[in-house]
């Protein structure tokens, strides 16, 4: 009986062994196969969970307009007339950004100066966000098919830059942000146009140091720097050690990178 | 070995769907359980899928097999001092 149990555990470890040596040479393989051959396998498996995407995509959105059944007449019409008043005030200001906008493509344009068009974007759903992974990427529906390439540039809502595309599959792109773990980019700061290099932090996130005594402000706008100028981030802390040289700023994208569900890519020319 | 098929659907699950540390939390729970050897599988399937060259690790793009092959380790030798586990 004791043989028996001995012999049991003996021929389940044997067996734990072989599996574990099978998986361990399966990993291998696959790692040895993505540094020779990058993007390996990785079309087929996001074609593969793209309909799991989508359904959970629409299925949360559909619980949460179910959600909104729940809450009361009151509080809907005073988040009516709230929303009503900012309309009116939004609309009265973009009327303004758009006079400007177009002065400032008119005049880029008589200078000799190209300016990308936003016309050539090329909409693209969001499938899985920054936060499922620690990468800080997005996968989105579209790819060689749609003439996405690696290096694309990623805007959110038209004017705000958050990454460029870095893997391309036939249906589906990977987008890395800027504001990956460790991502240096270079950035202007507010009116001054302070130049400086941004240190990603994950999840839209910014921060960077700069001397102690530099006119930065929270709200300031940061940009990237080129002819157009592309709606980067803004201020959202400042911290300042007395004891310290420098100040360190932190600094955030203005849209919330877990609610984004659509993206624009524009070709890189 | 239900539990285990369990265990499986949910790494699958939380890798697709739900945060990276909601699957690390899993894939805890799963060694806690067993011998979970496909962890490492996981890890994989998650690289395969979402891998980016990530600056701050040396742009490495293998960050959830690395950490699931360090877990799987770290169980296995913590196991072995528990009188709990019979390995």
């Amino acid at each position: 009986m004791s043989n028996y149990l001995l012999h049991h555990k003996e021929k389940k470890e044997g067996l734990f062994t072989k599996a574990f040596v099978v998986v361990l040479l399966v990993v291998v393989i696959i790692v040895v196969i993505r540094i020779l051959f990058p993007n390996t396998f990785t079309s087929s498996l996001q074609s593969v969970s793209s309909p799991f995407w989508k359904a959970k995509n629409s299925s949360v959105e559909g619980v949460v307009n179910s959600s909104q059944l729940l809450r009361s007449k009151r509080s809907l019409i005073f988040e009516n007339d709230n929303l009503k008043t900012k309309i009116e005030e939004t609309e009265f200001k973009l009327l303004e950004f758009n006079f400007l906008s177009q002065e400032n493509d008119s005049l880029k344009e008589l200078l000799g100066r190209k300016t990308f068009d936003k016309d050539d974007a090329v909409l693209g759903a969001v499938l899985a966000r920054p936060n499922v992974s620690p990468y800080d990427t997005f996968i989105i529906d579209i790819g060689k098919n749609s003439g996405i390439q690696k290096g694309d540039s990623v805007f959110v809502q038209g004017d705000v830059f958050i990454g460029k595309i870095s893997e391309v599959n036939k249906n589906t792109s990977t987008a890395v942000l800027f504001s990956s773990p460790g991502e240096i980019t270079q950035v202007s700061i507010g009116l001054q146009n302070i130049s400086a290099n941004a240190k990603g932090r994950g999840g839209g996130n910014f921060i960077v140091e700069l001397p102690r005594g530099t006119e930065v402000e929270k709200g300031d706008v940061v940009t990237m720097p080129g002819i157009d100028t592309k709606l980067f981030a803004v201020v959202e802390e400042i911290e300042a050690n007395p004891s310290s040289p420098f100040t360190t700023i932190l600094f955030k994208n203005p849209v919330n990178m877990n609610d984004i569900k659509w993206v624009q890519v524009v070709k890189t020319p | 070995m239900v539990l285990r098929v369990i265990f499986n659907i949910l790494m699958l699950g939380s890798i697709l769907f739900l945060s990276w540390w909601v699957t690390a939390i899993v894939a805890i729970g799963f060694l806690f359980k067993f011998r979970a050897y496909e962890i490492i599988l996981w890890g994989i399937f998650a690289d395969v899928l979402y891998g980016a060259s990530v600056p701050s690790f040396y742009n490495i793009e293998f960050l959830f097999t690395i950490g699931a092959i360090v877990f799987f380790i770290l169980s296995y030798f913590l196991k072995k001092k528990l009188m709990f586990y019979d390995i």
